[in-house]
This record gives C-alpha cells, sequence and structure tokens, in this order.
C-alpha cells in the first residue's frame, strides 16, 4: 500500500536522478549509508541500491511505510544530499520539496487520505473515491449513520447493491480523517488480522477503520465464524482503543453469515441503505449534476436539466448513475446518450456488455481474478494458473498484459494482486462465462490445473467453480466427480475447505446446481455439514429439502437435533410440519422444549398436532417446563399452549 | 503469558499416537461475567483437552493414561467417529467431546458442565456458543439436584448463561434465585451485587 502521494515520491525521484554523483549505484549507496544512522533503528533497510531502476525502488519501497516514518525517512534523505551538493537551483529545488513534506505530515487533504488508504489519484481518476469531496450526496440515513459511529464507535452500513455503501463508508473516513483519525481500509476478511494487536504493525489508537464486506462480497466467506469472533473482540476494544469502526455488507450476504450472531450490533448500529427510501429525488438530481460536473460528458449541454431528471428518474441507484455517466462522456449527441440509459437500470447487464468485447485470453484473465476472489493468492499464483491453461487459443496474451488491459475492472494491492473493482463484475464474469463456450472449456481448465496443487487456497477456487457451475458439469460425464473427489478429499483440510466453499455459494445456485451439490453433500457429508446446507435459503426442490430434514431430524448428533429444532421456524414449513412431531419428542429435554417453543405457534392452529404439543411438554421434566413458561414471556403461541394444559389438568 | 509444548500421548481407546500441545503455565488478568479468567497470549482453554484424530476419544492428559470401557468405547465409535471425517476436531468441539465422555462415566454434573462452558468460550460469538451454554446450564440446573461447591454460584451462572443467549426472562429468575440464596452473608456480597447489575444494567466484563 503507497501511503505517500505519488506526486511527492515522482518529486523526491526527479531531485535525487538530477545529483550529480548519486545518480549511479554507488552515489545511491554512499547517501543511504549516510541516511539511515539518521534515520533512527526504526526503519527498514534500503532495498538493494544496486538494481537498475534505482531511486525509483528504493523511494516507492520507502513510501510504502505508514506516514510520518516514510515522509521522515524522504525527508532525512533530502537532507542528507543538501551537504552534498553546491548547485544552488538544485538546493532550492531540495528545500523547496522538503517544505512540502513537512507540511505533509501534518497535511489532511483528500490526495493525502486517498494516499493513507493506499489509492493513488493520478493513476485511477474514474474511480469515483477520487472526487468524494465533489461527488458526495450523502442518502438519508448518512446523519444517523455519523451518529451512531461517533456515539457506539461502531456502525454497520448495510443494504442493496449499487446503493453508495462503500462511498459512504469512505466519507466518514474522509470526515474523521480530517477530524484527525487515522484511516484504514481493509478490503479482505484476511486483512482483519492487522487488526489483532499481536500483528506486526496493528492498527494504531485513534484510527478510524472501514472493514469492507467481512463477509463476503457476493457470497458469505469460508469462516464466517473466525470472522465474527474478530469483530465481535474489535468493537469490545474500540473503546479503550479510541478506535471508530465502519463495516458495509450487502444485506443478504450479512442475514446468510451471522444468523442469529451479534445480533444486538446488527439491530442497534445498522443503517440500511435501500432503493426508494435512501435517496429522494432531490439528491438523485444532486448526485447526478454531481457526477456530470466531475466526468463533464461531452452531450451536457447547458439546459440539460431535462437529461439530468432523466438520469435521476430511470436509474434510481448512485452508482449507476455514476457508471452511465463515466461510460457515455465521450457521446457528443445527447439523444445517443439517453439510448442508453436503459442499459444502466441494472449494471450486472451493463458489465455483461462490456465484458463481452473482452478477446477470449483477457476474459480468462478476469475469470481467474474473479474465482480467486477472497483467496489472497499472490500474483505468482495467479500468472501460474493462467499460464497452466495452455495457450492454444491464438492470439495468447500474458496475464500481465491481460491485466492491463482490464485496469478499469480492478484494483490492486501493495504487493500488486489484483481483485475486481465492484461484486457486481463477479456476478457478470458467471453470466458471461455461461455464454460463451471457450470460457466455459477456459474454466474447466482452471479447474484441472488448481487440482494440480495440494493447497486448501486452490481447492476452493476449484469447488467455487464447480459448485458455480454444477448444473453445466452435470452435462457432462465424469466432471461433476470432480467435486465429489473433493468433498470427500484424503487431506482434512481440504475436504472440510471445499464444503464450506460450496456452503457459501449454495445460496446464490440455481435450482439444478443446488439440486447437484445436494445430491454429492447427501452421499459423503455428515450431519453438521448438512445442517449448515439446509440452513442455506436455496432453490433446491421440495423433495429434496424434505428429505434432507427428515435425515437431520434423526441424527444421532445431539448438537445437530438441537441446532435444527433452534431452526424450525427458520425452515420452509412443509419440512417444519414433517420434522416437528419428531423433534417435541425428543429424548433429549433440552431438544424437546426448544422444538416445542418454535412449533408452539405452527401447530396450535391443527387439533392433532396441539394434541402431540401437550403430550411432549407433558413428559418434559420440570426443569424444561419452567423454562417454557419463562419464554412464554417472548411468545403468545407458548403462553397459550401452557395455559391449556393447565386448565386441562383442572 | 501462555505457554505449552508438544507432547505425544497414547489413546487409551485405540492405541493411537496423539501429538498433543498441553499447557505449562498461563497468567490470569481480569475476568468475564460469566466468570472467565482472561489470560495475556494464546487462550490456554485449547491446550486441555486433546482428542484422538483416528478414533475420537477426548479428554485431559490424564484421561489418557486411563482406561475406556466398552460402553463407552461404542458410543465414542457411534457418535464421535463420523465427524472425524469431516474435519480436523476444532477446540469447542474438543470440549464437547470431553462432556460427552465424562457423561457417559457418570461424572458429576457441574464437571460436565463446566466442560460446556469451556466449548462456549471456544465457540464464541457462534450459534454454537450458545447451544453449549444452555447445555452447561441444564447441567448446572441438574447439579442443583444434589451437593454443589457453591448453590450461590451455580444459580447465578445459570442466569448469566441465559442471559448471554438472550433470554433475559428466564436469565432474571435465576438472578433473583442467586440474590435470595445469597441471603445478608457478608461472604456472598460481591456476588449479588454481580446478580443485581446483570438484571438490570448486564456487562460482559467484571470491572476491577
Amino acid at each position: 500500500m503507497h501511503t505517500l502521494p505519488k506526486e511527492h515520491r515522482d518529486e523526491v525521484i526527479a531531485l535525487l536522478s538530477r545529483i550529480p554523483g548519486v545518480e549511479g549505484a554507488t552515489g545511491r549507496r554512499r547517501l543511504l549509508s549516510i541516511t539511515w544512522p539518521t534515520a533512527g533503528d526504526d526503519f527498514p533497510p534500503p532495498r538493494d541500491p544496486d538494481i537498475e531502476s534505482g531511486w525509483e525502488d528504493i523511494v516507492a519501497g520507502i513510501s510504502r511505510l505508514p506516514p510520518p516514518r516514510c515522509i521522515g525517512l524522504l525527508h532525512a534523505l533530502l537532507s542528507n544530499i543538501d551537504a552534498l551538493i553546491g548547485h544552488a537551483e538544485l538546493r532550492e529545488a531540495i528545500a523547496n520539496a522538503r517544505r512540502r513534506l513537512t507540511d505533509l505530515a501534518t497535511q489532511r487533504s483528500l490526495p493525502m487520505f486517498l494516499a493513507r488508504i493506499g489509492l493513488d489519484a493520478d493513476e485511477e481518476d474514474d474511480n469515483g473515491i477520487f472526487v468524494i469531496d465533489r461527488a458526495f450526496v450523502p442518502p438519508a440515513q448518512y446523519p444517523q449513520a455519523r451518529a451512531i459511529l461517533e456515539r457506539e464507535r461502531v456502525v454497520f452500513l448495510l443494504g442493496d447493491p449499487h446503493m453508495g455503501k462503500t462511498y459512504c463508508a469512505l466519507q466518514l473516513l474522509w470526515e474523521k480523517f480530517r477530524e484527525g483519525f487515522e484511516p484504514y481500509w481493509l478490503r479482505s476478511p484476511l486483512e482483519l488480522k492487522l487488526l489483532d494487536p499481536a500483528s506486526k504493525s496493528p492498527v494504531p489508537r485513534h484510527s478510524v477503520i472501514y472493514i469492507e464486506d467481512p463477509f463476503g462480497r457476493i457470497s458469505p466467506v469460508d469462516d464466517p465464524d473466525a470472522i465474527f469472533g474478530q469483530l465481535r473482540r474489535l468493537f469490545v476494544d474500540a473503546r479503550e482503543k479510541d478506535l471508530l469502526i465502519v463495516v458495509t455488507s450487502r444485506t443478504v450476504v450479512l442475514q446468510a453469515a451471522i444468523a442469529d450472531r451479534l445480533r444486538e450490533y446488527i439491530i442497534t448500529l445498522s443503517q440500511q441503505l435501500l432503493l426508494d427510501t435512501s435517496y429522494d429525488e432531490k439528491a438523485l438530481l444532486d448526485i447526478t449534476r454531481c457526477y456530470i460536473a466531475v466526468y463533464q460528458p461531452r452531450w451536457e449541454a447547458p439546459d440539460s436539466d431535462e437529461m439530468v431528471k432523466a438520469i435521476a428518474t430511470e436509474l434510481h441507484a448512485p452508482h449507476n448513475i455514476q457508471e452511465f455517466v463515466l461510460a457515455t462522456r465521450l457521446l457528443e449527441d445527447p439523444a445517443e446518450a439517453r439510448q442508453r440509459l436503459h442499459d444502466f437500470k441494472d449494471v450486472v447487464a451493463q458489465y455483461v456488455t462490456t465484458l463481452k468485447r473482452l478477446e477470449d485470453w483477457t476474459a480468462t484473465a478476469l475469470l481467474i481474478v474473479s474465482a480467486s476472489s477472497g483467496q489472497n493468492m499472490s500474483l505468482e499464483d495467479l500468472t501460474a494458473l493462467y499460464d497452466a491453461l495452455n495457450p492454444q487459443h491464438a492470439p495468447y496474451r500474458s496475464f500481465a498484459a491481460a491485466l492491463r488491459e482490464l485496469h478499469y475492472h480492478l484494483t490492486f494491492s501493495d504487493k500488486h494482486q489484483p481483485s475486481l473493482r465492484h461484486p457486481s463484475i463477479e456476478e457478470a464474469v458467471e453470466s458471461l462465462t455461461r455464454q460463451r463456450e471457450p470460457l466455459m472449456e477456459a474454466t474447466w481448465m482452471l479447474v484441472g490445473a488448481c487440482h494440480e496443487h495440494d493447497r486448501a487456497t486452490h481447492a476452493r477456487v476449484a469447488i467455487g467453480l464447480l459448485t458455480r457451475f454444477a448444473d453445466r458439469w452435470a452435462e457432462t460425464p465424469g466432471r461433476l466427480e470432480h467435486l465429489e473427489s473433493y468433498f470427500d478429499h484424503s487431506h482434512l483440510d481440504i475436504r472440510a475447505a471445499s464444503r464450506r466453499q460450496a456452503l457459501n455459494q449454495f445460496s446464490e445456485l440455481r435450482a439444478d446446481a443446488a439440486r447437484c451439490i445436494a445430491e454429492l453433500a447427501l452421499q459423503s457429508w455428515g450431519d453438521r455439514f448438512l445442517l449448515q446446507l439446509i440452513l442455506s435459503p436455496s432453490e433446491l426442490d421440495d423433495g429434496r429439502y424434505e428429505r434432507l430434514a427428515v435425515r437431520l431430524s434423526a441424527s444421532r448428533d445431539a448438537q445437530t437435533r438441537y441446532l435444527l429444532a433452534h431452526h424450525l421456524r427458520d425452515l420452509r414449513t412443509i419440512a417444519a410440519r414433517e420434522i416437528g412431531p419428531a423433534l417435541i419428542a425428543d429424548d433429549d429435554g433440552l431438544i424437546a422444549r426448544r422444538a416445542i417453543y418454535e412449533t408452539a405457534a405452527l401447530f396450535a392452529t391443527d387439533p392433532d398436532l396441539l394434541a402431540r404439543l401437550r403430550a411432549a411438554v407433558a413428559r418434559l421434566p420440570s426443569r424444561h417446563r419452567q423454562w417454557l413458561a419463562g419464554m412464554s414471556a417472548n411468545s403468545v403461541a407458548v403462553r397459550d399452549l401452557l395455559a391449556g394444559i393447565c386448565a386441562a389438568s383442572d | 503469558m501462555t505457554t505449552m509444548m508438544p507432547k505425544r500421548l497414547k489413546c487409551p481407546n485405540c492405541g493411537a499416537s496423539v501429538q498433543a500441545h498441553v499447557l505449562m503455565s498461563t497468567n490470569f488478568h481480569g475476568m468475564t461475567t460469566d466468570l472467565r479468567r482472561l489470560t495475556t497470549g494464546a487462550d490456554p482453554w485449547q491446550y486441555m483437552v486433546h482428542s484422538c484424530q483416528k478414533c475420537g476419544f477426548t479428554g485431559s492428559e490424564p484421561e489418557f493414561t486411563g482406561n475406556v470401557s466398552r460402553e463407552v468405547a461404542a458410543l465414542i465409535a457411534e457418535r464421535m467417529l463420523p465427524h472425524l471425517r469431516d474435519e480436523t476436531v476444532p477446540t469447542d468441539t474438543r470440549w464437547e467431546f470431553a462432556a460427552m465422555i465424562a457423561e457417559w462415566r457418570k461424572a458429576d454434573p457441574e464437571t460436565i458442565a463446566q466442560m460446556y462452558h469451556n466449548a462456549a468460550w471456544c465457540a464464541a460469538s457462534t450459534e454454537r456458543e450458545q447451544y453449549f451454554r444452555r447445555r452447561a446450564a441444564d447441567w448446572l440446573e441438574q447439579s442443583l439436584e444434589g451437593k454443589v461447591s457453591d448453590r450461590s454460584v451455580v444459580l447465578y451462572l445459570i442466569g448469566e448463561h441465559y442471559r448471554r443467549c438472550g433470554e433475559k426472562a428466564v436469565a432474571d429468575t435465576w438472578f433473583d434465585a442467586a440474590i435470595a440464596e445469597a441471603g445478608n452473608d457478608p461472604k456472598q456480597e460481591r456476588l449479588k451485587a454481580l446478580a443485581l447489575q446483570q438484571k438490570a444494567n448486564p456487562q460482559d466484563m467484571i470491572s476491577s
């Protein structure tokens, strides 16, 4: 992550390169040897001064340090060089650069903010984040979100896709940065480890932290439990460490990931950004005008009010508006631009349209980035996977070249690892892959390439692809067996990781893909994994769903039966009515009482089931009946049930 | 600071070799309101019970030197073995297995409750945590039918388990019972104050 604006890095590099005597390797070594003792022990050793890229590489390395350390070190470099030269003009230039660096150490400007969260404004100026100071229009809930953050130190921004959750979160960071907080943007669940006080460079006190989609971008991550534990600890620590925490998530992802966990935080600390309620007509008009002012589309005319209104009315969501203005800005004719409005109602469809223009190899590179999303694979690993897809399809393009072409769709980490710029691109890649046969074949080859590696990360990528396209693999004999071999892999960690990966995607699968996964799961998975499968909202047909529920209700594992009873109200009614009677009569009183509590309302309307409920309550040991009595404060149905039993016994 | 060392144990059930990390030392600072002592560094509870990945037998280090009855061996094969085909046994499940084996061996209810309580700590913030807390509460309730170490503490802990499961009305009846049990005994003053606090203004940590 670069933590210093690029213009300052370039200025220092340009100056250092002009100084006679230090432009070569010997001069660089000499200057670094003088600088390091003055820089202190806290700085890392300099990069090899003999390398060809010279100062550029050294300064870039230094710039990855967080301010003010990088500023201090560049300052020290320039101070020491000052003593080595006699050229007046250069001395003046160096003095100016040092002054600017000193100012920078205390500056709270937008470029400095962007640099500190790892963005270079001049590298990606299409990104709306770089114009946040001009383009941000707050949604209706923004004041509440800010108030919650200030009062509780934690706020969840939930909502539909394209509603500007990230934008709101970054605006909160930007505001808090100006108030003196240090901003951090954690884009992957893996980066949560930075929050551990035992990590090598823990987040300092008085920071504002944005945790983006910790439970996955479009589907829940591999191990939400672990992330939940980390988040909970963080929330507890927030006040003590003077931290402010902003979390964003798509509402459906969060609901799928959390179940009952941290409910108290979610209910009290969240603001939902929803279509229809978050942005009124005036806000949408303001957003449109802001983006027109920022991107200056050629179709803009002095009297373009009608066009502004049409955009705001048709597109609703801020992200769609931004994408439209950006994509049409080179069109001269407003009528032509207006004709394209309907393409941007659905951003995923628009991405698909854009991606269709990509050649197969470039699209394959995007597929690899998409499939490895959240796996933290190195650039070398990704390149190796890409190269492993034997380039029989001409014209072959290198992975690096493909990534350059995909620049608009990607962001890059400090280790140059690419990731998708927006979750909708992931959905668009899937759609495109299904439409284009060579890409489907590339996907299959990618599965094979991952299979060559006995590593959990590669297994998860392969499983992700096998699961997502299970319906397509089922059409070709032998292909689905690949998935089966992962689910029953000899290495336990890979076996568990592959099942979790399949579970995470289950809720998004088409009905036929879900059916394939369920069939395979029923053959080899244990009950605790199957329980997670049935609790995922899915398109699975009722017959298989019911069969799964019946199997789990008869499980020998008490934990499985208890959690099934606990979720009876979340199950499809048909399954709840089928397995409820067995669970309310369970020999384990803890399970029986929970099942009674959960089914009281559902069974009360059926005389036969009500009679079974009463009999089940009568069989319970007194301590469990006492619990039911306590819980009746929360449930009218339980209260009526207990009252009915008392009346009958009287 | 928690320290541990690697040690090879022999499974008393199947004879397999079990590579374990056993707890050597730990220290404490602070306490949660469910009476968990907080430690510096690694969580010591993960080094207190060990599982045989071949048969599923689970217990503390001394239990690896004992015998396993035929009945218990059969139950281990039926209940634990299936899980070993799914994944490496996580820490909270190890405590759960230990509690189940303790139950089959007719251990006293308070001991079993403590094992489920440990499982709940290891499963913090998951749905399993609440399951383990309910099991712990249930075993503590059963322990009240016999002789217990400290009745007020047991009553309080049951309340705290239910409170942490979000069942406030149930929790309050147990806090009330703890308060009544403590009466005016000066030795129970802190516990009584804690129960009153957890009813009115519940906290997760005991303030020092």
